[in-house]
């Protein structure tokens, strides 16, 4: 569909604005722009069903200045990873530029807690992260005709007596990709987010719409596979991921600024230490 | 079954009241006679509300109401001088004979603009150190057609933001900021009726034609209790009533629009009609341009419109009906044709009023009026494409409706005691959205939410003046909201003091208790059209504000009419409203983007803290009028959901806030005026820097921005001051048909740029990556002129 409202919306206030206000738009550095440090960024997201353990250690960019390429990134630190009985250092990859470690040295055990450490810049950060217990279970699909298309929907039951918190996120392959490695991804946006909250032990679904044949150069394609993943996370990875795909949906210049949480113990840091557990599904499209 | 006991404590706070209520009732010993009627404007019988009538004798008068009407009831068989003064018109002094109860109707004349110094005794001027209301600013309307202005367009709120306490938002807004207080908590009403939406074009102009206005008060705090429903203040206007002698008129003509007033007897002394009428007319000059650079197939524009009417009818001096309807609205519009295609797209939005008031006065104590009351605010989206094998058609509404009845009764028992009582009720129905769509191949919608709540209110107040030095105003408004099965029942305590330390000084004191049952969902607080009004409900609670005042109020001795009022103030406003971060209502381009939001999901409920200071120095009378208006504020809120549940700063707190406002009249040919205005910048939040995200680990393709904005805090970077200086010179001169007048406007004169927001950009140099802070500013020196005549 046009979005037509946009269209008239975007020309006439143009057309306002442009005639008897004419804004000027200048470069400022305001002294008052408080604190423009840098701070360390720790990121990792880990998972029993993941292969390697990956964490991204970079500085924060200030507002007011000039930065290299890449020069955010930080190799040197010492970054090691404990179960609160083992621990591992794990070391500087130069190839992906972050710090990885094979599950198979260090095992990312359900219902288990994680700690992390950090050292860089004389400076200690740490944070910590509780596997989910139950990964989801009975995942079925449905694809049934609409109005307006199709829809697809994603349904699951949630573990009893758990506090469960669910990403769920799919891809499709088409038939004249069919032999491609890798899945499209389908747009569920807030839809992948779900909780059990007021629905423990219940089937929980999540949808989207989903186009089940167009037109490529002509050409009519048709929808080959999906393939479904619901992550189990725990809370702080469902917060802070919704956050990321609720920015991204909602373009409107108007929103209410955000702030992202941040699970790093540490002065001036900035990141989330967050597990989930992930299960895959694909399915024919008849 | 319940039973309700009274505490020892209940019982001595009840006898209290009822002390305090029954005074006027108390026995009387001497005889007394009653002095009542109407003060009208002579030539044009308009009813003058705030008319002092004064008893120097006994140093104790009376404040004609809302439709004229004054009462004063004395000992008889004793001669009294009585004076009439307001001002902008010659006083009046009548000596009288108090031997039985007489009506005295009373004419004044209006001074002609400022022609002659008016020379008034200092006891005949209307003294704010006298009254017991604090908090408050009467805006003779003749005034605003003084001030400088934007683009010649007069404008009632942003002259009542050059008031201390009250602040301008952005650049350009006519949205008031009252006390720490947002423009959703204002109420404002036109002859009694609520306007919910009061800016045209995202806030740059106020919907209110001043050539329609008879007066404009603000109540910034120390509220009365008939007046409630919203935390932070109440702007009360009155239309005008129209000339019951003879026709008058009046035709303005500027760069962003035209107007035109025109008034006068239907029956000479008995009715009267006004009709009022503004329209712009940027879409009909832009309009061959569109259409030239679209080789004729395309149009489109903006414009906006507004009509005051009103008829009144006097049947008697003790009954007359007023029926009045305001009716403004904004429109975007486009239209597109080609050879086998057309689009049509509109975006409107707008208010609609209309009001039915019936006047009666019982006896020479008694006064009531009843109203019916309407009002609207609508917002809608159109759009319409055919094309050879394709149809197209969107219909997107959401407003609020409601229906009024409002009883009031004004009692004077004695020069002590002003009585008022009332009851207001309201039902409210909210849209937040009606969508209709049709479209080829797929199956009609029609979908509305709709919900509905009532809204009443009772109240009683006693203006008292006491041991002579003493003026107490102490009332009760109690007020109820049902929505589906929730109720909210609370009672609201009002009063406001006035202690006279000597003749022309008084201390005052006030406190009030607000409620808000209605709130507004706003993004952007400059007025977008998709601000939308909606219920208390059983999860979002009504907001509520307690605010206490004390302050000095001096009159000088001079024949300048010059005052000055000095005020303190703490407002604690408890459930007030916020979007969830994050979180937007409508987005503009897709309508039908709000199919699936909850707004009650989306907003989230805090607490607010205000304080300040506020200096006000008058001059009222003389070829040099103005003022000088400080104030000192701080505004603090927190959110358990906004922040991290940290206490921020308001985006619109201001520590300083200064407006110098002079006007000065030479001769009858010239009148000369300036304003200056300064305030601390408002905050931003503004990124602190950017920094990498976590990417998920999907096993299909994705994609994310990898960077996220650092916001430490909301609301964490002061923009720089505002300040500005405004000039405008009129020349009037005395033409056969009446006066016309040439208006040269200068605004922003020094080209101050002032910040409107800011934003951040990354770009790429040579040495890497470079993000810079953004300013935008609006609004340079624009210089405008106007003609007006009036006849």
């Amino acid at each position: 569909m046009i979005c037509l409202p946009k269209i008239i919306f975007n020309n006439a206030l143009l057309l306002v604005l442009s005639v008897f206000v004419a804004s000027c738009v200048e470069e400022v550095n305001p002294k008052g722009l408080v604190n423009t440090d840098r701070k360390v960024v720790i990121n990792s997201l880990i998972s029993p069903q993941d292969s390697i353990i990956s964490v991204e250690v970079s500085l924060s960019r200030p507002v007011l200045g000039i930065t290299n390429f890449g020069a955010d990134l930080i190799t040197d630190a010492e970054v090691i990873i404990s179960d609160g009985t083992v621990s591992n250092v794990i070391p500087f990859d130069d190839v992906t530029a972050r710090y990885n470690l094979e599950t198979d040295v260090f095992p990312i055990q359900a219902g288990k807690q994680y700690f992390l450490e950090v050292k860089t810049g004389g400076n200690t950060y740490k944070a910590s992260c509780q596997v989910p217990e139950t990964p989801a279970t009975d995942i079925r699909t449905t694809i049934s005709e609409t109005r307006d298309g199709f829809r697809l929907r994603v349904f699951w039951r949630d573990q009893k007596g758990e506090e469960n918190y669910y990403r769920v996120s799919g891809g499709y392959k088409d038939d004249v990709d069919r032999d491609r490695n890798f899945y499209l991804g389908l747009d569920f946006a807030e839809e992948g987010f779900k909780t059990d909250n007021g629905r423990d032990g219940e089937v929980i679904s999540a949808d989207t719409d989903i186009l089940l044949n167009y037109f490529v150069n002509g050409q009519k394609v048709l929808i080959d596979s999906l393939e479904i993943q619901l992550l189990t996370t725990d809370k702080n990875y469902y917060e802070y991921q919704k956050v990321l795909v609720d920015i991204d949906q909602n373009e409107n210049p108007f929103a209410e600024p955000v702030r992202l949480i941040s699970t790093i113990e540490g002065e001036d840091a900035l990141g989330i230490f967050a597990a989930y557990q992930s299960v895959i599904k694909k399915m024919k499209v008849e | 079954m319940r039973q309700f006991y009274l505490t020892p404590n209940m019982k001595t706070k009840l006898r209290l009241g009822l002390v305090i209520f029954l005074l006027p009732c108390s026995v009387v010993f001497a005889q007394k006679y009653s002095i009542s009627g109407y003060v009208k404007e002579k030539g044009s019988g308009e009813l003058l509300p705030g008319v002092t009538v004064y008893l120097p004798d006994l140093k104790t008068g009376a404040v004609t109401n809302t439709y004229g009407f004054y009462s004063l009831t004395l000992a008889g068989n004793e001669t009294y001088d009585v004076q009439y003064s307001f001002i902008g018109y010659e006083p009046i002094s009548k000596r009288l004979n108090l031997n039985e109860n007489k009506s005295i109707n009373i004419e004044l004349t209006a001074s002609a603009i400022a022609l002659e110094e008016v020379v008034v005794m200092a006891e005949q001027q209307e003294l704010i150190s006298e009254k017991s209301q604090m908090s408050v600013v009467s805006l003779p309307t003749r005034k605003i057609q003084d001030f400088p202005s934007f683009l010649g367009e007069k404008d009632v709120m942003k002259t009542l933001q050059l008031m201390p306490g009250v602040q301008s938002g952005s650049e350009g807004s006519s949205g008031l900021y009252v006390r720490g207080g947002g423009p959703d908590q204002n109420l404002i009403i036109l002859d009694e009726a609520v306007v919910y939406n009061a800016s045209h074009l995202f806030g740059f102009f106020s919907v209110f034609n001043g050539d329609a206005l008879k007066s404009v008060e603000l109540y910034k705090g120390g509220f009365p209790p008939r007046f409630g429903g919203r935390l932070s203040s109440v702007v009360k206007m009155d239309m005008k009533d129209g000339n019951k002698e003879e026709v008058h008129g009046k035709v303005g003509i500027g760069l962003l629009s035209s107007s035109f007033m025109l008034e006068g007897p239907i029956k000479k002394g008995k009715t009267s009609f006004l009709v009022s009428g503004r329209r712009t007319y940027l879409d009909v000059l832009a309009a061959p341009f569109i259409k030239a650079s679209s080789d004729g197939e395309a149009s489109g524009g903006y414009y906006f419109y507004d009509l005051n009417t009103k008829i009144n009818h006097e049947f008697s001096s003790r009954d007359k009906l007023y029926v009045s309807g305001y009716f403004g609205r904004d429109k975007f519009y486009a239209k597109e044709k080609y050879e086998d295609s057309k689009f049509n797209a509109g975006l409107g939005w707008g208010n609609a009023t209309g009001t039915l008031r019936w006047n009666h006065q019982f006896n020479d104590k008694l006064f009531a009026n009843s109203s019916l009351i309407f009002s609207r605010y609508s917002f809608d989206i159109s759009a319409d494409e055919e094309d050879r094998d394709f149809d197209y058609k969107l219909k997107y509404s959401s407003g609020i409706t409601d229906y009024s009845a409002k009883f009031d009764l004004d009692f004077f028992p004695n020069p002590s005691h002003s009585l008022r009582f009332g009851l207001l009720t309201t039902h409210h129905s909210f849209t937040p959205r009606a969508l209709v769509l049709r479209e080829t191949g797929i199956e009609p919608k029609d979908e509305q939410d709709k919900f509905n709540s009532i809204e009443t209110a009772v109240y009683a107040e006693d203006d008292m003046r006491l041991f002579n030095r003493l003026n107490i105003l102490l009332g009760l408004r109690l007020s109820h909201f049902n929505y589906k099965n929730t109720q909210y029942f609370k009672p609201e305590p009002r009063l406001s003091m006035a202690y006279m330390l000597n003749d022309k000084l008084s201390v005052k004191a006030s406190y009030a208790s607000m409620n808000q049952y209605i709130h507004l969902l706003t993004n952007s607080g400059i007025g977008l059209p998709t601000d939308l009004w909606v219920s208390s409900t059983d999860k979002v609670k009504p907001q509520s504000s307690r605010q206490v005042a004390i302050g000095l109020a001096k009159d000088f001795n001079s024949r300048h009419g010059l005052s000055l009022t000095i005020e303190g103030y703490y407002k604690k406003s408890d459930d007030v409203i916020a979007y969830k971060e994050g979180a937007t209502f409508l987005v503009l381009d897709d309508p039908e983007s709000a199919e699936n939001v909850n707004w009650e999901d989306n907003i989230t409920a805090g607490q607010s803290w205000a304080y300040g200071a506020e200096v006000f120095l008058e001059k009222k009378l003389g070829k040099f009028t103005g003022w000088l208006g400080y104030t000192l504020s701080k505004t603090e809120l927190q959110f358990d959901e906004l922040n991290l549940g940290e206490k921020y700063f308001a985006k619109y707190d201001r520590r300083h806030d200064v407006s110098l406002v002079g006007v000065f009249k030479p001769s009858n040919k010239i009148t000369l005026s300036g304003t200056w205005v300064y305030g601390t910048g408002n905050n931003f939040t503004v990124p602190t820097g950017t920094f990498r995200v976590a990417q998920e680990k999907l096993s299909h393709s994705f994609f994310f921005e990898p960077e996220f904005d650092d916001i430490e805090q909301i609301n964490n970077f002061r923009a720089e001051a505002y300040h500005r200086l405004d000039f405008g010179i009129q020349f009037h001169k005395k033409k056969k048909r009446g006066i016309r007048t040439w208006d040269i406007g200068i605004y922003n004169i020094y080209n101050r740029r002032n910040p409107f927001f800011y934003y951040t950009e990354s770009k790429t140099v040579p040495q890497g990556e470079k993000i810079a802070l953004k300013k935008v500013s609006i609004l340079p020196v624009i210089p405008s002129i106007s003609y007006r005549l009036e006849f």
